[in-house]
């Protein structure tokens, strides 16, 4: 009998792959839990948390896949909240009904008032294996701090100060969802928009041939 | 348990090294496998070169397979693994784009690298034209962001989407490829020995 060898490699690969068809592939791959050891350096080294900027950035750019869920009381969601935020009460955010309302697939940014529980909530969904999740940064109480009311750096400023401040005020008016307020008068003229900065520490990397 | 990154095992400085010595090796058996010339490549779109489809299809399925299985042993957390985001409709029209250029060109962006560093002047055109491209589509970005965007599905693979188990996914990759191994030989034997 003539055996070619390219016939044995397709017989191979064959049969491995039916081993697999029958096999509980994603059975085994429920280890979800998150690496506890992980978490907490993530937590130690404030890798947790995402700047106000810069989910202001994925507003902007409509970026796919965000999503703002916002923790606190119904009272404080229904004063003010980031534009597209959902609302999970921290309470709840364990139910079944919020865990479906979470998107497992996008970017999760959890804002409550400041940052202490926005944390716990960000432990609480690491373990439940969600992995793309953020705490927003200061919380709310920023939020609304450097987008109603940016404060103008002071006189030794960084370039890095000066292009947040100019961010602030461009992007303000949108985060706070009010009518526009005319410019004031500064000695730094913002440009018309400032360009967004695509997000630096999750950049996708392309694959391919 | 792997992925080694993802579980801590290494800095992200060591991740770019490990990348650096993978990327190597890549452009390497790209270049061993004949991919550094573009002639070789063209010839796959006539039939007459089979080469492409079989080292790129066996590099899928030996990935797909060791990923599957070192996931069944437990080596290996699947779920930390980053897939690719979907986004069915922008892909499909830039797949057609890239299948063109790739046509055309005879080279696609990998191996347009690998001919240029191995001394071929039509890669160096190739790649002189990509950038241009690039450049182009960063600067109309704004215009065709929501082309860009069209059909987000998240960073799904074929079993969430047809419902089905991966290894069953993993047994449809394999027969397809063992049918299109036999199917490019036969197109080979026939129109294979026609002259361009």
């Amino acid at each position: 009998m003539n055996i070619s060898s390219q016939n044995i490699g397709f017989a191979v690969l064959f049969l491995l792959g039916l081993i697999l068809a029958f096999s509980p592939v994603d059975e085994m791959n429920v280890s979800k839990v998150a690496d506890k050891e992980l978490l907490l350096s993530q937590l130690h080294s404030q890798s947790n948390y995402v700047e106000p900027e810069e989910v202001a950035d994925w507003i902007i750019n409509k970026e796919p896949g965000l999503q703002i869920v916002d923790i606190r009381t119904g009272e404080d969601f229904a004063k003010y909240h980031i534009p597209g935020a959902v609302h999970i009460p921290l309470e709840r955010l364990l139910d079944k009904a919020s865990l479906e309302m979470l998107n497992s697939d996008g970017t999760i940014v959890l804002a409550s008032n400041g940052n202490t529980k926005a944390s716990q909530a960000w432990l609480l969904l690491k373990e439940k294996g969600y992995d793309d999740v953020y705490a927003l940064h200061g919380g709310m109480n920023y939020w609304v701090e450097i987008f109603s009311a940016p404060k103008k750096p002071q006189a030794p400023y960084t370039d890095d100060e000066i292009f947040r401040y100019q961010f602030r005020v461009a992007a303000g008016p949108v985060m706070m969802g009010k009518q526009v307020v005319p410019q004031q008068q500064t000695t730094v003229t913002p440009r018309k928009t400032i360009k967004p900065r695509r997000r630096a520490a999750k950049k996708k990397v392309d694959e391919g041939c | 348990m792997a992925p080694f990154y993802k579980y801590g095992f290494f800095s992200e400085q060591t991740g770019l090294i490990v990348a650096l010595i993978l990327g190597i090796s890549f452009g390497f058996w790209l270049e061993r496998s004949g991919f550094g010339y573009s002639r070789k490549l063209a010839l796959q779109f006539y039939f007459k070169d089979n080469t492409v489809l079989y080292v790129m299809f066996t590099a899928i399925l030996v990935a797909m397979l060791g990923v599957l299985f070192f996931s069944l042993f437990g080596w290996l957390d699947i779920t930390k693994i980053y897939i690719n985001p979907t986004y069915i409709w922008a892909q499909l029209i830039g797949g057609l784009i890239l299948g063109v250029g790739f046509a055309i060109g005879g080279y696609c962006p990998g191996t347009s690298v690998v001919g240029a560093v191995t001394g071929h002047i039509d890669a160096l055109f190739f790649l002189g034209g990509a950038m241009t491209g690039m450049f182009v589509f960063g600067e109309m970005f704004p215009s065709i962001e929501d082309l860009y965007n069209w059909g987000y599905m998240g960073n799904v693979r074929l079993s969430d989407v047809l419902n089905v188990s991966s290894g069953v996914v993993a047994f449809a990759a394999v027969v397809l490829a063992i049918v299109m191994f036999k199917g490019a030989e036969w197109a080979q034997n026939r129109f294979g020995k026609e002259v361009l």
